[in-house]
């Protein structure tokens, strides 16, 4: 009989030991979840903040290695947090990997933490595994960092889905019309040697 | 227009994730969720007390205010459901935000509107009804979702004369 082992991303190891991560929350209940949930993972140093300015105060005076705020900070937003780092010439810290915390977000608020910089939105009730997961998938899997006018943030094209319908604004964005053959077409071994192989359920 | 500057940062979180000395990520989960056990009745008193919180502020007839503030105390209580170890009343939370999303603009709001999110939550956190249940009533809330969402918002009603 065999058993099956745990999940890919449950495997391997972690040393959380020496992070500082900083969560926000006006609930000092909430924060105190999420803090128990990290010392569990190892973790240190774990700054809180019931405040958007508690927590800007952290953010000017020590370096942190990971941001979690609620979506809802009082009256303010956790979007406002993570746009104000972003924006910020606070370095390192305005690069640091942003995790936001919601319950129920309607669509506009999910598009509106995904264009403050936030790396990802995770779903009340946070479980362990599911935020550990979100950390290791950050940690594993970094994405690159765009500056510009109206944006400062983790890429958000991480998922490989092509240009925009709304075109293409970057000087490496191709068009997606498709013009006549210019060469021969290349074979299956030379398409492999150039990407990185996946692997697929079937 | 400033161009856009795309580069790789790397952070410490990448060194540490991809440590080899660490703890096992099994055994991190294990003392995470040992580490809220001790909160669990904690979380389950401020869930009732959320509920009942809830309840008398939808008693009374409903605005667009007392919606957002349902939305509000709904997600907080969201948040203690895995401490609580009551996973289910998640689903009746999170129909229950949805519900007050959907009427925050609503031009009408009907009186008792949260009132079946809120009867079933009690029943759920009293642990009084069956999963089959459950799952059929939370059906129900989101007929409910769906009609709210469909009610005249406040910015379509005609303008006074």
């Amino acid at each position: 009989m065999t058993t099956a082992g745990p999940p890919q991303h449950l495997c391997g190891r972690a040393n959380l030991r020496s992070a500082t991560m900083l969560c926000v929350d006006g609930s000092q209940q909430s924060l105190d979840i999420l803090c128990q949930i990290l010392y569990g993972f190892g973790v240190e140093r774990v700054l809180q903040a019931t405040s958007i300015e508690d927590a800007q105060v952290h953010l000017q005076t020590k370096a942190v290695d990971l941001l979690i705020t609620d979506a809802n900070v009082g009256q303010a937003t956790g979007s406002s947090l993570i746009r104000w780092l972003r924006q910020s010439s606070l370095e390192p810290n305005r690069f640091v990997p942003c995790l936001l915390v919601s319950g129920h977000l309607p669509r506009r608020e999910i598009l509106a933490a995904r264009d403050c910089g936030a790396n990802f939105v995770v779903a009340k009730p946070l479980s362990p595994s599911v935020l550990l997961e979100r950390i290791l998938w950050m940690g594993r899997q970094p994405r690159a960092f765009v500056d510009c006018e109206t944006y400062s943030g983790p890429d958000r094209r991480f998922r490989f889905e092509g240009v925009p319908e709304t075109g293409g604004r970057r000087a490496t964005d191709l068009s997606a019309d498709l013009g006549n053959k210019t060469g021969e077409n290349m074979s299956q071994g030379e398409i492999d040697s150039l990407l990185k192989p996946m692997k697929v359920s079937l | 227009m400033k161009p856009a500057h795309v580069r790789m940062v790397p952070t410490a979180l990448q060194k540490m994730v991809e440590s080899t000395d660490g703890m096992r990520v099994v055994d991190a989960l294990a003392r995470a969720e040992r580490n809220l056990k001790p909160m669990r009745d904690d979380c389950r008193q401020s869930i009732a007390e959320g509920l009942h919180n809830l309840a008398v502020m939808a008693a009374g007839p409903l605005n667009g205010a007392i919606a957002a503030d349902v939305h509000r105390m709904g997600n907080e209580l969201l948040g203690y459901c895995a401490a609580a170890e009551l996973p289910p009343l998640a689903g009746v939370l999170l129909r229950l935000c949805r519900m007050a999303d959907a009427l925050y603009d609503a031009d009408q709001l009907p009186r008792g509107a949260f009132s079946p999110a809120l009867n079933l939550a009690l029943l759920v956190y009293e642990g009084k009804l069956s999963a089959a249940d459950q799952t059929v009533l939370l059906e129900g809330l989101d007929r409910c979702v769906t009609h709210y969402r469909s009610l005249p918002r406040r910015s379509e009603s005609p303008a006074p004369a």
